[in-house]
């Protein structure tokens, strides 16, 4: 099966039969870091006021091997342009997100997605808010289409009867379609399905790709794959945030930091987690495990740097643009093995 | 006394005695980490090879508050390129990197610097190397004043003999200097000298401000500062690395972490110090208590990012441009304390 893409390549389907696929999230932490976007209302505004850090950010991913250039629409909906006052940015917002992932994905022949994601006023059970909430998926799958994307991805929800509006609005768009739950401190949707089942619904109702993303970090996600790959046939997908979660402690939300009195609201999440990141070589660990369990659209999400999307791709034997920068070590001033670096220097390394 | 800078605005002395200036460093780290410079060599390459991710951090610096763009020189010295094979790109890199820096300087009042640091082979008593090592600083100063710097850095030096060369190379060129320390495990220079002891003799022989930078981060710098700002009539400077050392601990490199089976080499440094980042409070922190010492130049070394530099920059009643974006979490879709937010997702957040 073939599906033509943006680039030219090979479609998303065709792409997950031959192998992995590498999809980089996490722009809305890594643009807040960088000084383009405010935590709290987490509006992709940088769309509209920076688009050169939009830009440089996904062209940063691409460089470090993602295959996908993920629409940086997350939150870009109409509920939380009310919440901040500019509704009447919405379809600029999301429209000039769409031209930016494909710009970048045209420099290296990924894939384009678009995104859609938790409403934060969907009420289980309640018609109209389904109502509202579909009218929402439909407004911005609406222009992902338009604009020419390759597939759609809804994610970081957490009740399944949610996700299942979301897909039938890609489905009825005629889009593939990435459907990713997140499973907060309890291992269960907010309806109260074990993931499996979660995903199993959504698999029977027609996504291409199924799994969690955000929430977890690699440590208390992985635990929750295999069940998934065992639930469905369709392809697995698994994208934890980029932190050391814990049994205890197993979201980002639900992380503490004892070293630290200064937090203002004596919680990490959302802007101190630094101290929590997980390095490279844990994200290369986390993929290689999730690979081998049959995972095969595989990325990170908040907190996820370049590097660590570099070590998603090498972890899958990969070369990506970046990897002619990975790590030398032979050559540092004190640590190196080089005859070149003087013996007086190697000495002193203890010291350091 | 008066040194006009580039755009005419006040030169660095100036600016010191009215106020505090920031300096944001860290082009290696961050560099590294979004994909463009090796770890190991560290050899400032992207400046010759991606210029605009170069100028990208330079700008998201700017925005975040630094009043300095430090020409990203950090060895791009003629023993660091011999070390590469690429001695003959030594004139090139260094003029582009200085050109790089003042066009982002121009974008926003600030001022330039050029940069030399430790040579890793200058061997103490010897003659012969410092004789070398001086000829390195001596052209990296020559190709700065050539490209119109307004002051000169040479920093992450180990022995106060080595910064004496660059201090006697940078005034000789008529610029202002600023010789910044790299103090590790004992807290004294590679010559046995206490950092206030060494901050005398680089005072008396003429730099216009002298301090520490890199090695250490905060916690384990600030102890240090005291002494140096009793000992010198001129200006202080302070720009630890961005990860929570600690008393046994003192410094990045000989920093641990007992929560990762899954180092290269048993050793954190340097490319998985993610999870000893310092947050940006802890920055905050340090600045207050720095600048309560009487630091008077501030910044934030390897680790550094934007939001650690918007932090410094806010802590001294400023409001950069990038403060337009610091969190405001009123607006969360959880924890947020608007009346917009729906009770039931505050509800959530207990389970989040």
């Amino acid at each position: 099966m073939t599906d033509a893409t943006v680039a030219g390549g090979p479609g998303l389907l065709e792409r997950l039969e031959t192998g992995p696929v590498i999809c980089a999230e996490g722009y809305l932490f890594e643009i807040e870091r960088r000084g383009y976007l405010s935590a709290g209302a987490y509006v992709p505004e940088a769309v509209l006021e920076h688009p050169d850090a939009v830009a440089r950010l996904h062209r940063d991913f691409l460089h470090a091997g993602s295959e996908v250039m993920l629409a940086f629409t997350y939150y870009a909906h109409r509920e939380k342009l009310r919440l901040i006052g500019k509704e009447g940015a919405l379809e600029e917002i999301n429209r000039t997100a769409l031209r930016l992932a494909r710009e970048a994905a045209l420099e290296g022949d990924a894939l384009v997605a678009g995104n859609v994601c938790n409403s934060n006023i969907f009420v289980d059970g309640d018609p109209e808010s389904a109502r509202t909430v579909r009218a929402m998926f439909d407004e911005q799958v609406g222009w992902a289409v338009d604009e020419g994307v390759d597939f759609i991805v809804a994610e970081t929800i957490s009740f399944v009867s949610e996700a299942l509006l979301a897909l039938d609005a890609i489905k009825a768009a005629g889009m593939p379609a990435v459907i990713n739950l997140a499973i907060h401190r309890e291992p269960h949707t907010r309806d109260g399905l074990t993931p499996a089942e979660g995903a199993k619904r959504l698999g029977d109702a027609g996504a291409d790709v199924v799994g969690l993303n955000c929430t977890r970090g690699p440590a208390t996600m992985l635990p929750l794959l295999g069940p998934i790959r065992d639930a469905v046939s369709c392809h697995v997908a698994a994208l934890p945030v980029a932190y050391r979660t814990t049994e205890d402690q197993p979201s980002f939300q639900s992380l503490e930091d004892p070293a630290c009195g200064c937090l203002p609201d004596g919680r990490p999440f959302p802007v101190a987690l630094d101290p929590f990141t997980v390095n490279r070589y844990e994200v290369e660990e986390f993929t290689r495990a999730a690979h081998a369990l049959g995972v095969n659209y595989l990325g990170v999400c908040c907190g996820a740097g370049p590097h660590h999307i570099r070590a998603v791709a090498e972890a899958l034997g990969r070369r990506p643009p970046a990897s002619r920068y990975s790590p030398d070590m032979s050559r540092h001033a004190f640590y190196g093995t080089s005859d070149q670096v003087p013996s007086a220097y190697k000495d002193f390394s203890k010291n350091l | 006394m008066h040194d006009p800078s580039e755009t005419a605005a006040p030169g660095l002395l100036e600016r010191l005695e009215a106020g505090p200036v920031i300096c944001a460093e860290g082009y290696l780290f961050e560099l590294e980490r979004a994909g463009y410079v090796t770890a190991g060599p560290y050899v400032p390459e992207a400046v010759l090879e991606h210029p605009d991710a170069v100028i990208r951090l330079h700008r998201d610096f700017l925005r975040a508050g630094s009043d300095v763009m430090l020409a990203f020189t950090y060895y791009a010295h003629r023993e660091k390129l011999r070390l590469v094979g690429k001695e003959d790109s030594l004139e090139e890199m260094n003029r582009t990197a200085i050109r790089l820096a003042r066009v982002v300087a121009q974008e926003g009042g600030a001022l330039v610097a050029g940069n030399v640091c430790n040579s890793n082979i200058y061997v103490d008593g010897e003659p012969e190397s410092a004789r070398t090592v001086r000829a390195m600083f001596d052209e990296q100063v020559g190709w700065a004043v050539d490209e119109g710097v307004d002051f000169i850095v040479a920093e992450t030096i180990g022995y106060v003999s080595e910064a004496l060369l660059a201090l006697d190379a940078i005034k000789e060129s008529g610029l202002p200097a600023v010789i910044n320390l790299a103090i590790f495990r004992d807290p004294l220079t590679r010559e046995g000298l206490t950092p206030a002891e060494a901050c005398k003799r680089l005072e008396d022989a003429g730099a216009d401000v002298v301090g520490l930078n890199c090695a250490r981060g905060p916690a384990t710098m600030l102890p240090l500062l005291r002494s140096i700002r009793e000992a010198v009539t001129c200006h202080v400077s302070a720009l630890p690395v961005a990860y929570r050392t600690s008393a046994n601990e003192p410094t990045f490199l000989s920093i641990s972490d007992a929560d990762c089976g899954c180092l290269p080499e048993g050793r954190a440094f340097p490319t998985a110090l993610d999870n000893l980042a310092c947050n940006r409070y802890e920055i905050a922190e340090f600045t207050k208590a720095a600048r309560d010492i009487g630091v008077g130049y501030l910044g934030v070394c390897c680790g550094a990012a934007p939001h650690h530099i918007r932090s410094m920059a806010e802590t001294l009643g400023r409001r950069p441009p990038a403060s337009r974006y610091s969190p405001d979490m009123s607006r969360h879709a959880y924890l947020g304390t608007v009346p917009e937010i729906p009770a039931a997702n505050r509800d959530f957040v207990k389970g989040m």
